[in-house]
Formats: C-alpha cells, structure tokens, sequence
C-alpha cells in the first residue's frame, strides 16, 4: 500500500471528504516523515508543527460538522519562504530577511488557508531566488531525495525536494528564470509557471518584478490544477495582475492528445546532454504514440533570450536590493551580492535593449503558436549534478547552464509546464517542459495529464 | 573578463563596496551578459521596438 506521504491531493481530497482519513492523522504522519527525513534533505527552513496541527483540527472539526469547503479541506500545503506568512518568519532564504515576521499573509497564501489548506511549513530555497541550485548559505543546501549527493534544482528547492520525498502534497514556488520548473525537472516532479499576473504577487518577496510568477508545484498535473484554481485570479492592488477570468482547471485534465499540434523549436534541441537528448527523443515517440503531431519550427529570436533574461534580472534584483546591498553586503552569499554586484553596473541601455529583445521574443511565439498549438523542449539542456563544495561557482554556473531554457517563457510571460521526462543513467530525473499561448493553462495540465499515463519515471530510462 | 581594474573603479565611481572574493565572480557574469548582448546584433529592427515595460497601460486614466 502506498505511504499517505506519496499520495496525491486528488486521491486524499475524496478520503478526507468521506471521513476515511482524518486530516489530524494525515498532518501528524507527514510531520513525522519531517521530522525523519528534513535533518537530511533540508526541505523545511521551519517545519510548522504547532501551527500544522491546529489548522488540522479545524479543518477536521468543520469537516465533521458537516461544513466541507472543498478538494484542498485538509491537505497540508508546504509554501516556499519567499511567500509572506502572517506572524510567521519569513526568510527568502536570506539572513538580510532572517529576523522578518510579516504583519499579513501573501494574497496566494490566504487564498489557499481559506480554501482549507493546512500550512505544514516554511520550504527551503536559494538565497532571493537567485539561483537554479538549491544551495543557500545560510541555511544549507537542500539535497535531491533521489540521491543525497545530488542537487534537487532551484530556486524552490525545498519545495521540489519535500514532495519528491513524500513530506508534502502540494507545495508553492516562484519562478524567475525557471525556479519552478528547473527543481520539478531535476526532482521528477510537476512544476508550473503561469501566464504572467495569473496569480498575483502581493506578498511574495520579489526577485524581479517583471520576470517574477508564483505558481504550484506537485506531484500531478491533476494538483496543479486543484491548486490553480484556488491560486489564479485578479487582484486589483497588484499592478501586474491580469484581468482574465478563471475557469477550472481541474476541468480539462482528459488525458487526451490526439491531433495536438506540437512544434519543437531547433533551439531546444542545441547542446543537449547525451543522457538529455536520448530521453527527450524517446519522449518525442512516446507523445507521437498518443496522437500528437509533432514538428520541429524556427524561433531565430530565441538567441536573444539568454541576454535579456540575464540583464534584466540582475538589474531588477539589483534595484530592489540596493540599500541594502550598501549597508549589509556581508549578509548576502557571494553568489548572490555578485549577481546583485554585476546588476548595478548593467547600463539603461544594456536594460532597454533587453526590454525591446523581449518585445520581439512575444511576437516570435504568437506567430509560433498560429501554427501549433504548444511547444516543447526539455526543461533544461543538462543533467542532474553533483552537490560541488564549490557552491558559489555551481551555482553561478548552473544559472548560465540552464536559464537560456527556461527564461524564454519568463520573458514572454507565457505559461510552462514541466513534467518528469525520464531517469538519467545515474538514476537522476530530467525533465521536459510545454509552453502554450498566454493563458493556455488548461491545455498545458491537459497535455501534461496525458503524459503523465505513461509513467515516465518507471518506462524512460537511459 | 571586464579587467578587475575597471570593475573596481566602476563601483568606486558608484559608491559601491566591492568585495575582493567577489570580483572574479561579477566579471564572469559582467561578461557573460556582454557575450549574450552581441546576439541583438543579428536582429538590428529588434531597434525599432518599444521596451517591453514602458507603456504601462493599467496606469493610464481617461476619466
């Protein structure tokens, strides 16, 4: 019988519904796989337990009384630590915010309490979200549970990591340049970037204002859904938030993919790792097996890509640091007052001309998306690595080894869904990411639902 | 890689401390974004666009 820890939220939603499971008994159990398995991994920067079990005791007195809110009722929920928490520490993996207990819950966070959810802790992260490692220095790097001596990805490295471990079912992340979906492809897990301003932003602490996307990860694309639809939705003190209606997204998850139209486009299949380019083509079989029709296209504008990801988020981050990168540069890892260094030296200039790339890159994938109806490429061109002692080089390395993938759907502010492709030959996941049309939501979870029957991590294996 | 002189008398000129540990590390990056901004050089009407984040719409009223 499979561990409650490794249960999704969908399959424990009905249990806790029909009274089968106590969200009590499911809260103290995943406390205990904490309490086992986080002195290790280093998933949780504050694993919650007073907090956990009083939020699962209301859920589970109102439950009884008859007042059932709905599918996340009892499902303990792990939030990354950039997102603020009311009376909670919140540290953005940073000592500058190691004293910061905010006054008031981040709008996603409030919106998941009120749906039921139980908030089991505060997850590990790199330093700000600078970083697509999982090393922090000030709290220490978290580890793959696939093999401790392996990275599990970053930013939201602890969130990936807890669910690969089966500590939580549903985790929150943000994604910058790939935070998201870069530790959901190196954990085996589902990591989902939103269109831009789907779910807003207030009370997550910024990395980049316009590169910046809160979203869910899990262990689904039925739970990225479930989360979703509590998640998205206008907020209108939040000035990138979008004012688009929100359907439910749990609504599309057919498992079909007949007659889909995928391009590939050439750029994600330049300076693969073997190890890479053997699992996505074997991907690319398997999605032509259940009726996509597959393509590769052109996107010349791409190249750009890696430059304007790379100036505008270091001059951004730079910008919201910068007082403090002055009076308490010593708080800061090397690696992130480097970036944040390099970004105050960035011109207007170098920041414009990334701007106008980026325009150009927008209207390269609408012209894309006329043709097809997604996109697909690996979530990153490079294997799983080893934790390196030189964490500061690693980190700063992987960033370049792995944001020119990922940072295209930041720019464009596309939505982007990764989902575990395979296992490398050091048994290490790998993942593949589809991108849609500006609030294609439901089709990406629809795609990533069908993927998902061919049990990728049991049937692609180098 | 920016020479470690110049990195040091741009921060200088900027008030910025910099730390001797950290200027190999900014220079990679400083390079790396210098190396990737020659890419605009094959699109020259990327020139023409409007910077993505200087028309701001939800900030105009007409009312």
């Amino acid at each position: 019988m499979t561990d409650l820890g490794f249960l999704s939220a969908s399959h424990l939603a009905p249990l806790i519904q029909k009274k089968q499971l106590s969200p009590v008994e499911l809260t103290k159990h995943l406390l205990k796989r904490i309490d086992v398995a986080n002195p290790t991994l280093n998933a949780f920067i504050t694993p919650l337990h007073e907090v956990a079990l009083k939020q699962a005791k209301q859920a589970e007195q109102q439950i009884v009384n008859g007042h059932y809110k709905g599918p996340l009722h009892g499902i303990p929920i792990g939030i990354k630590d950039n997102y603020e928490t009311e009376g909670i520490r919140t540290t953005g993996g940073s000592k500058i915010f190691f004293h910061y207990v905010p006054p008031k819950n981040a709008v996603s966070v409030d919106k998941l309490l009120a749906a039921g959810g139980i908030m089991l802790g505060k997850m590990n992260m790199n330093e700000l979200g600078a970083g697509s490692s999982g090393h922090n220095p000030v709290f220490g790097v978290t580890r793959n549970p696939w093999n401790h001596d392996y990275l599990p990805g970053g930013s939201s490295s602890g969130s990936a990591a807890a669910l690969a471990a089966g500590l939580a079912p549903l985790t929150t992340g943000t994604d910058t340049f790939g935070s998201n979906r870069i530790p959901a492809a190196m954990s085996g897990v589902y990591g989902l970037k939103p269109t831009y301003g789907l779910i807003s932003s207030r009370g997550v602490l910024p990395s980049a204002w316009s590169l910046d996307h809160p979203g869910p990860i899990t262990r689904s694309s039925a739970d990225l859904a479930l989360m979703l639809n509590y998640m998205a939705g206008f907020d209108p003190h939040d000035p990138p938030s979008l004012r688009a209606s929100v359907t439910d997204y749990t609504a599309a998850l057919t498992q079909e993919m007949n007659g889909m139209k995928i391009g590939i486009p050439t750029y994600y299949l330049e300076g693969l790792d073997p190890d890479i380019e053997k699992l996505f083509q074997n991907a690319r079989s398997t999605l032509k097996k259940l009726g996509a029709e597959i393509k590769e296209i052109e996107i010349p504008e791409l190249a750009m890509a890696t430059f304007a990801g790379l100036a505008i988020t270091a001059s951004e981050a730079a910008a919201y640091n910068f007082e403090t990168l002055l009076t308490q540069s010593d708080d800061y890892g090397q690696d992130v007052r480097s970036i944040l260094s390099s970004g105050t030296l960035t011109s207007a200039v170098q920041y414009l001309e990334a701007q106008q790339a980026r325009r150009a890159l927008t209207r390269a994938f609408h012209k894309a998306f006329e043709e097809v109806d997604l996109l697909l490429g690996p979530t990153i061109p490079i294997a799983t690595p080893k934790i390196s002692r030189k964490w500061v080089k690693q980190n700063l390395d992987l960033i370049m080894g792995t944001l020119p993938f990922t940072v295209p759907a930041n720019l464009t502010g596309i939505p982007a869904l990764s989902v575990p492709m395979g296992l490398d030959s050091n048994g290490l996941p790998a993942g593949m990411q589809f991108m849609g049309r500006h609030l294609s939501e439901q089709l990406l979870l629809q795609a990533g639902s069908a993927w998902e029957t061919t049990q990728p991590l049991r049937y692609n294996r180098v | 890689m920016k020479s470690k002189k110049f990195l040091k008398q741009a921060f200088k000129s900027n008030g910025m401390p910099v730390k001797k540990g950290d200027v190999k590390y900014i220079g990679m990056l400083f390079t790396n974004v210098a190396k990737e901004q020659m890419t605009l050089k094959e699109f020259p009407e990327v020139k023409n666009e409007v910077p993505m984040t200087i028309v701001d719409k939800g900030e105009l009223w007409y009312d």
